[in-house]
């Protein structure tokens, strides 16, 4: 994780995570996992619906790329933490913005398992900045 | 290109206090919304 965050600042990127779930309890999440990164609370949504990330449908929740994904992660040991009930169905993405707020990359997922990989991102992020 | 008002999100720490996406930046911003915590 701190490699990835290095090759991101190496192009003067900054990452921030946004989740919709409180603070206290992304408090909580990050006491657990320890991200290196701001990671920001929008409990109201008004970044996830100035992004346009939409509710998922459940046919896109448990699709058979959300599925496949979750049982390699149960074959690799991960456990599920139990961080409350939580709004499955919100959709998530990856926007890159410059300082004036200008959109120079978007990624809306499809379903809970369609995102770039971390490898990816720095490709698509050196693209969009030429 | 399609433009966001940063100063318009209403977005928390962790212990709850506003923060403004503008501090936030070094040359370019990279946000990762999440989908749930798992």
């Amino acid at each position: 994780m701190k490699a990835t965050k290095d090759r991101f600042e190496a192009r003067g990127v900054s990452i921030v995570v946004i989740s919709f779930a409180e603070p206290l309890r992304l408090a909580q999440y990050q006491e657990y996992h320890r991200w290196p990164f701001v990671i920001l609370a929008d409990p109201k949504r008004t970044a996830y619906d100035a992004f346009a990330l939409n509710r998922l449908s459940w046919l896109q929740v448990f699709s058979p790329a959300t599925l496949k994904l979750y049982w390699r992660l149960l074959r690799e040991g991960k456990k599920r933490e139990d961080y409350g009930k939580d709004d499955i169905y919100q959709g998530g993405g990856d926007f890159l913005l410059d300082r004036d707020g200008n959109l120079l990359f978007a990624y809306r997922s499809r379903d809970p398992a369609d995102r770039p990989t971390a490898a990816k991102l720095p490709e698509i992020i050196d693209r969009g900045l030429r | 290109m399609e433009k966001v008002a940063l100063d318009r999100l209403t977005l928390l720490d962790l212990s709850g206090k506003p923060v403004n996406l503008n501090e936030c930046f070094h040359k370019y911003l990279l946000l990762i919304f999440l989908r749930h915590l798992a």
